[in-house]
């Protein structure tokens, strides 16, 4: 520790104000990895149970339906490449290919310049199609 | 007492100087706690372990 910079504190608040940062740091963290588990937890259980009681409901078509995107893809490869990317490429692959949502929107919403996104892009999916070996999507 | 004697004792394992230590920054985990507006118990008590863990990796 550098004990020069804070000539006009004693020994014992700079130690508590190191302590006091080093607590906030991670408290910060936790409270982030917390709301992270939530929001996953909360993706997965978006079950409506509320036509339970209607003859026609198929229980195991409306399980399928109530999970995330990309766990609802059928070709195995496609979905082993998707399962590898981060949260922020699976939202922009998805919302380019199947919201068709413009790159133009898209960049306003995630705070990222446009030509960012064209890049981000398109790297996705270099890497999927790396992933997939040459299969086209 | 001085904050670097309690955070000592605190790491010696004083069960009263941790004590201490917890209601001191008490204000801080309940306001890092709440989600929405709303104390999220589950995370308080993550956050007080939290407090625990970094009494005993904070090197003086």
């Amino acid at each position: 520790m550098v004990w020069k910079k804070y000539e006009d504190q004693t020994r014992d608040e700079v130690i508590q104000n190191y302590f006091t940062a080093y607590l906030a740091t991670a408290v910060g963290r936790k409270r982030a990895a917390y709301i992270d588990k939530l929001n996953y937890l909360r993706n997965f259980v978006s079950f409506d149970f509320s036509n339970m009681e209607d003859e026609s409901f198929d229980l195991e078509e409306a399980a399928f339906n109530s999970l995330p995107i990309h766990l609802r893809l059928e070709n195995e490869r496609l979905f082993l490449a998707v399962t590898e990317l981060s949260e922020r490429e699976k939202y922009i692959f998805f919302q380019r290919v199947l919201g068709e949502m413009s790159l133009n929107d898209m960049a306003a919403e995630l705070g990222m310049s446009y030509q960012a996104v064209v890049v981000a892009y398109h790297r996705i999916i270099q890497k999927l199609r790396k992933r997939m070996q040459g299969e086209s999507i | 007492m001085k904050f670097e004697e309690l955070l000592i004792c605190a790491k010696l394992g004083d069960d009263n100087a941790r004590q201490q230590i917890l209601e001191m920054y008490r204000p801080m985990l309940l306001k890092a706690s709440l989600i929405n507006g709303i104390l999220d118990e589950d995370l308080y008590q993550e956050e007080c372990l939290t407090l625990m863990k970094c009494i005993e990796q904070f090197v003086i």
